[in-house]
């Protein structure tokens, strides 16, 4: 303690030395804080800006993946329509597969299947390009939300550090305002020292050598007592600047009492500033004490060196600038199945169920027509001896031909027409049918089979009329 | 006037002349006589939904020499849509289809 009393104007000199250093060392500190602090603020922002970018980047690439999906449905409906047709014509294919047919419907059918599987392979590959496009544009998403996660956390970084800053700043700013109180003090002191010399050496006098030791130490465990009520700096910068804020408000009734302890004890407030000063500054006199000593030990957690004293610097390797190739696989397989396939489903090849049953007339009456033809007693016969009614009869003839004479007669017209103009009146008479009926031959029921018996009758009579056979 | 009764089914008069230029003595005479039947078969092939039938007539008049169950049973032997679609496109097909029916 004694090497700390103003006995002369030489030791509030060196002391107005130290503060001013002191201050001065503090100030640029506090300058270089704000630099950082504007810094990190300006690193906010550019964060938040890049964060604000990835975010509307990646509800673009969800938009493009909703369209992706409706062309995707589009697509696949278009390929249900193009194998609906397929199918179609695939039926149509089997159910008239056989014989000459094939050959009037190959052609068709193969043309048709050339552009079905044209279409088809074409909507195929347009949905595998479609999904390896989805599959790039997820990724560009999982991509852009690890990148906002990872910039919220610098963002989150950031804040803290910037909040410990501003909590640093603060109080160097209170500890270089109450240095200049310091200082004030200690230019009064000086202003007393020098003129009322007597009363500093009584004053200094007052300390006597029997009280020396005692007052030492008193002084000492004052001086301890009030350092260990009072927080260092080295501390509190420890506790302001590397705690969340959580501890920091726990903290804060402790500076409070801090700030009570100061204005009580002006002696001990002094020399307990000095030790925080001296902590800081890492700066001692030459005429070290026990008290310095003592806090040296607490100094040797290197926090904070106001000599070397600089923000702590964070890591910003994350290059936004780069940027992710994904390329599309072209050759990832979508489909599998193929049109063999569908083929294979086809029904197979047998007759349409609509075939209409051949005629009984062709069938049955008249399969055997040349033993019809040839016998005597045919039924035809036999019905023309028994019926006497002419219109009755030759319906009777007809009968076996599944028509009647009225109904010939309502199948053709009054005229027969030449190609070279000319024209002559035709009139078909009930003998003219049986005559005609009478003249079928084997080519006749032939002809029946192909085009039926009211046309192959006709004929006959219109044959019959103008001479020909 | 000649096969009048095909004006009826919307054919002219270049329609008739050139089934006139195409078609032999014979079935000339007979279209021109069995006005009842090809009319009937016409107008089943229109009611049945070919909507290309004239040029049928113009092309192959004597497909519609021929009973109207024969002529019907044709129809009945493919896919209605399908046989449709194939004849508006292309008549001939309709006379192919003809073909097999004989000839099976």
């Amino acid at each position: 303690m004694e090497k700390f009393e103003i006995d002369d104007i030489k030791s509030v000199e060196v002391y107005c030395n130290f503060v001013e250093k002191a201050k001065s060392t503090l100030l640029s500190l506090i300058d270089g804080i704000r630099s950082n602090i504007k810094n990190y603020e300006e690193r906010i922002d550019d964060t938040t800006k890049d964060v604000s970018e990835n975010e509307s980047a990646r509800e673009k690439c969800e938009q493009e993946i909703v369209k992706m999906e409706n062309k995707i449905g589009e697509i696949k409906d278009a390929i249900d329509n193009v194998e609906s047709t397929y199918k179609k014509i695939a039926d149509a294919y089997s159910s008239t597969s056989k014989g000459d047919t094939k050959d009037l419907y190959s052609k068709i059918i193969e043309e048709a299947r050339n552009n079905c599987e044209e279409d088809v392979e074409k909507n195929r590959s347009e949905i595998a390009r479609l999904n390896s496009d989805i599959e790039g544009v997820k990724v560009d998403i999982a991509n852009y939300t690890s990148t906002i996660d990872d910039l919220n956390k610098d963002l989150d970084e950031y804040n803290l550090e910037l909040n410990k800053y501003k909590k640093t700043l603060e109080y160097f700013e209170k500890v270089s305002s109450k240095a200049e109180t310091d200082l004030e003090d200690i230019s009064n002191e000086k202003e007393v020292t020098k003129k009322p010399e007597s009363r500093v050496s009584k004053s200094t006098r007052k300390v006597s050598r029997a009280k020396e030791t005692d007052s030492d130490e008193e002084t000492s465990s004052s001086s301890s007592r009030i350092i260990k009520e009072k927080p260092s700096i080295l501390e509190t910068l420890k506790s302001d600047t590397y705690q969340t804020p959580k501890e920091e408000k726990k903290e804060e009734p402790v500076v409070e009492v801090v700030e009570e302890n100061e204005t009580k004890t002006t002696e001990a407030d002094f020399e307990s500033s000095l030790k925080q000063i001296y902590d800081i500054t890492g700066f001692k006199p030459k005429e070290e004490t026990v008290t310095v000593e003592e806090t040296v030990e607490v100094s040797n957690t290197p926090v904070l060196d106001l000599e070397t004293a600089s923000a702590p610097s964070f890591d910003f390797d994350f290059d936004f600038d780069k940027k992710e190739n994904f390329s599309l696989d072209s050759s990832k397989k979508v489909y599998t199945d193929n049109l063999e396939s569908l083929f294979s489903t086809a029904p197979d090849i047998e007759k349409s169920e609509n075939v209409v049953e051949d005629s009984p007339f062709l069938d049955s009456d008249f399969s055997d027509w040349e033993n019809i033809l040839n016998s005597t007693d045919t039924q035809m016969g036999g019905v023309q001896n028994e019926i006497k009614n002419e219109d009755s009869a030759i319906d009777e003839l007809l009968k076996p031909y599944g028509t009647s004479f009225k109904r010939l007669s309502s199948l053709i017209g009054d005229r027969v027409s030449r190609r070279n103009g000319s024209s002559e009146d035709f009139e078909m008479t009930i003998k003219d049918v049986e005559n005609a009926i009478n003249e079928i031959d084997g080519n006749d029921l032939k002809a029946m089979k192909k085009v039926g018996p009211e046309i192959t009758i006709l004929r006959k009579v219109k044959n019959l009329k103008e001479g020909n056979r | 006037m000649v096969l009048e009764y095909l004006y009826d089914f919307g054919l002219d008069s270049r329609d008739v002349d050139t089934i006139k230029d195409n078609t032999d003595e014979a079935t000339f005479s007979e279209l021109s006589l069995f006005v009842g039947l090809v009319s009937e078969n016409i107008k089943y092939m229109k009611d049945f939904g070919v909507d290309n039938y004239s040029q049928v007539v113009v092309k192959y008049p004597e497909i519609f020499l021929r009973d109207a169950e024969s002529f019907k049973n044709i129809f009945s032997k493919f896919d209605k849509d399908d046989l449709i679609s194939k004849v508006d496109k292309n008549p001939a097909v309709f006379k192919k289809m003809v073909d097999f029916i004989d000839n099976n």
